[in-house]
This record gives structure tokens, sequence and C-alpha cells, in this order.
């Protein structure tokens, strides 16, 4: 599904990303753990096509990111969701309309989205605050509402930089058991990227740690 | 579609000052814009028509007698300039008078056919050959005057050459103006959804979805500036008509029709969207950085 190859990246003159090797097969759920600055979010860009490697390789679906033309970037980003730790709603549209812009992208109709829409408030559990914009959502719920617009795209991956950062920890158990529910129901390919530890240890996963622009271990 | 449009009106309606600064300049750059049309249009029929009336008046002097007139005349038909030459005998010059000023009897009164001189109207093919019909007449016996008004009408013309080049400039002047506000007025709007718009690019969506909006809304501005511009047309109509008709008053004027009207939006419409669009293009390809 995804993997790094010798990939390098600096900013002026410090080295965010050295030599980094990563492989996530499919259906996995991978945790990317590092402390603030070590590079997870540029290593989480590269993967959008926001960034690109200065050396090395990123494979996407056995295919170098690099690789794609401009024109063909919307259709491999519609297959990636991602989820931020600020949220990225759009504060101008409420609740359903963020969910169905993403519908809106994929082309479905305008039957589909309103039949769809509901369905996926209801499956991050907002299906009350259909009509709230988003300042008037908890940072939980504004977190829920993200992970529906991420799989209202129908994914095949998922990515979340620090998706609990700004939650207390009850929220973030929510979030992350909504992620793991995802992953096991719909087999859909996780990749958080986070600093707190007790979150990656209470789950047995795949865990990748960066430091320094280094990946540690595997 | 719809949901563009949906897009474009809910950012006019969310930047109004800029909305109603944009709408203003382009109001009043295609108002100006339509004035001009309709000035060539007025000017170029009004020069058609002097044109068709390009002809001399030759006025013989008193001791000319009819046969040497009329072989005048025969002279000048066998020309291939000359397209039509008719007779006023003096008699016939008196009546003209006396029906034009019947109304007025003071003017009337003491005049008689001994004041009236003979006259040939001769009509030219073409305006340039006015001079030639004039040389000819000089080398012609008894001829007391030759009038014709291709000075007034050179005046017409240069002084309907000086409004278009004037026009031109403030047209064009506008033109770039509202290209400008144009060009600023999506900046703006792309500035500050920058982020909207980068949450929509990585949700997959294409250059064609995140740009259809900025369009639509340039569309929108067009289609209603153009629309105001013609309702203020319209509506100085009733006021401008009439001075004109005033001023050229012996020239038969056609009255401003819907399909003046329509002619006039359309070409106004086409030009507004030219630059509109062209104003978009360049912000976005700036500004959003394709």
């Amino acid at each position: 599904m995804l993997k790094f190859e010798n990939v390098s990246k600096k900013y002026g003159n410090k080295q965010v990303l050295d030599d980094v090797d990563l492989f996530v097969d499919d259906g996995e759920f991978v945790f990317l753990m590092g402390t603030s600055g070590a590079g997870k979010t540029t290593l989480l860009r590269m993967i959008l096509r926001e960034e690109s490697p200065d050396s090395g390789k990123v494979f996407f679906d056995k295919k170098d990111l690099l690789q794609y033309s401009k024109s063909e970037l919307p259709g491999i980003r519609r297959k990636i969701g991602f989820i931020f730790q600020d949220f990225k709603l759009l504060e101008s549209k409420n609740a359903s309309q963020n969910v169905s812009l993403s519908l809106d992208i994929l082309g479905k109709s305008a039957k589909q989205i309103k039949q769809l829409v509901p369905e996926l408030l209801k499956s991050v559990g907002l299906s009350e605050k259909g009509n709230n914009y988003p300042w008037q959502l908890s940072g939980g719920e504004k977190q829920r509402l993200a992970i529906a617009r991420a799989v209202a795209l129908e994914p095949k991956l998922i990515i979340a930089d620090e998706p609990t950062g700004n939650l207390d920890k009850g929220t973030s158990w929510e979030i992350i058991n909504l992620l793991n529910t995802l992953n096991k129901e719909n087999g859909t390919t996780i990749i958080v990227a986070t600093h707190d530890e007790t979150l990656v240890n209470s789950l047995k996963k795949k865990v990748y740690k960066i430091e320094n622009g280094r990946i540690q271990n595997a | 579609m719809r949901r563009y449009f949906k897009t474009a009106s809910d950012n006019l309606k969310m930047q109004s000052v800029i909305t109603f600064v944009s709408l203003i300049t382009s109001t009043l750059t295609f108002f100006m814009l339509s004035c001009f049309l309709s000035f060539a249009l007025l000017s170029n029929y009004l020069l058609n028509f002097l044109e068709s009336k390009a002809q001399i008046t030759v006025y013989f002097q008193d001791s000319a007698s009819q046969d040497h007139i009329l072989d005048v005349k025969k002279q000048l038909l066998d020309q291939d300039f000359v397209s039509d030459v008719s007779y006023t005998s003096k008699e016939e010059a008196l009546n003209i008078f006396l029906n034009l000023y019947e109304s007025e009897p003071l003017l009337t009164e003491n005049v008689d056919v001994g004041i009236f001189p003979a006259s040939l109207d001769v009509r030219v093919k073409d305006i340039s050959d006015l001079d030639k019909a004039s040389e000819f007449l000089k080398n012609t016996d008894e001829i007391e005057e030759i009038s014709y008004f291709k000075e007034a009408l050179d005046q017409f013309k240069s002084w309907s050459n000086g409004i278009k080049y004037v026009g031109s400039v403030l047209v064009s002047a506008l033109l770039l103006i509202s290209f400008l506000v144009m060009l600023l007025v999506t900046g703006i709007t792309i500035r500050d959804k920058s982020e909207e718009i980068r949450v929509t690019r990585l949700l997959g969506a294409t250059n064609g979805y995140i740009q259809g909006p900025f369009f639509a809304q340039t569309f929108l501005v067009s289609l209603i500036s153009s629309l105001f511009s013609v309702v203020l047309f319209m509506g100085l109509l009733p006021f401008v008509e009439p001075f004109i008709r005033h001023q050229f008053s012996t020239i038969p004027i056609p009255p401003v029709s819907f399909l003046t009207i329509l002619y006039i939006f359309v070409i106004q419409f086409a030009i507004n969207l030219f630059i509109s669009f062209t104003g978009t293009l360049f912000a976005v390809k700036k500004y959003m950085n394709l």
C-alpha cells in the first residue's frame, strides 16, 4: 500500500527526514510516534504530495507518487482520507455540508448525497448535529466530523496527524476507537501520527518511532 | 454547475463591500461603453446619410437663359461622377420660398421672382466627387455661386473622429480598470479562502472543481453590471434622444429600437465577460499556484 524508500528532506540546514524507510501494508493500523518536530507531519504531507522528498521515493499503490501528473493527483488524494489536529473543517459550512463536500467531490448525485450524509453522521455519533457549524461543536465532535468527512471519500488509507492533540483523554480514546473500528470493519489502512505514548501502548499495533528525522525501530 | 453558482452567490454576499465596488466599476465602465457604442452607431448613420446627400447647388446669374442652364445640365449628366441633376427655375424658387414662409407674411409680401436665381442641384455618386463637379462648373459661364457642404461634412467627420478617439481612450482606460478590479476581487476571494481551497484540494477536488465558483462569480458580476449599465442607458435615453433629434433636425434619425438596445447589451456583455474572465484567469493562475 505505502512504502518510503530512503526518503530524505531538508528545510534550509535542518534535516527533517533522513534516509527514512517505512512500509505499511493493506489493512494495517500503524502508529507513527515521535516528539514535536521529529518529522511526522512532513512524512504525512509527502503521502498527500504536499511535500516532495529531496531524495528517495514514496510509493502509493506500488507507484512512485512523484510519477503522478498534476491532473492525476486529485484521483490519488480521493483514495486518502486525512484528519488533522486542528480538524481543518470549513467554518462557513455546517456539519452536513462539510461531509457532503467529500461526496460532491467524488461526483455523487444530490440524491445520493442526501441519503449518505445522515448515515455518515450517524456512524460518528453526530446524527443530531447536522445543522451545527464547526464553532458550535466541541473538540471531540469536530474531530468526529473530520473523520466522517474523510470516511465519505471511501478511502483506502486514512492518515491522521495528531488527531487527539487538542482533545482530553476520554475524547482521545473515543477518536482512536473510532479509527480502530474503521480499520477492523472496513479494512481501511490507518496511519496515526502521535506523541502520546499511553495511547500507542494501549493498542497493540505496529509502531514506527521517528527521532530527529530517522526511523528508530519498527 | 448549480454548486458553482451557489458558492459564487454566497461569496458575493459574504464580500458585500468588494462586490459593491466591483459592480459599480463594471457598471460605469460598460455604461460608458454603451454610450460610446451608440455614439459610434449614430455618427456612422449621420455620415452615411450626409454622404448619400452629397450635392452641389449652382446658382446662375440673372442673365443666364433657360437654354444655357439646361445645356449645362446635359453636360453634367454626361459626366460619369454625376448621378443626378435637377433644375429649379426662378419661378419655382420663388414658390418654394413662399410655401416655406407662408405663415410669415412680413417676409413674403415684398418678394418677387427677380431676387431668386435659377439653380441646378448636382448629386454626385461619391462624396469625393464633389471636388470634380465643382472644378467642372468653375469653367462654365454665367455662374453666380457654387455652394456645397463638403467643408461642413469634413468638419463633422473630424468632430466625430475626435469624439471616437477620446471615447476609445476613455473606454480602454475603464476596461483596464475593470480588468484590474476583477483581478483584485478574485485575488482577494482566493486569499480569503486559501485554507478552504487547500482543504478542498486535499480532499481530491480537481482544479476545475475549485476554480468553477470563481468563474461563476465573474459571470454573475458581468451579467448584473451589464444589465445595470443597459438600464442606466435606457433611463438616460428619454433625455438625450430629443436633444440629438433637435441638433440634427433635418436628418430623419430612426428611433432607438429594442433590437438596438439588445445589440448594445450583447456587445458590451461579451466584452465584459471577456475582460472579467481574463482578469479571473490571471488571478487564478497567480494566486492558486497552478
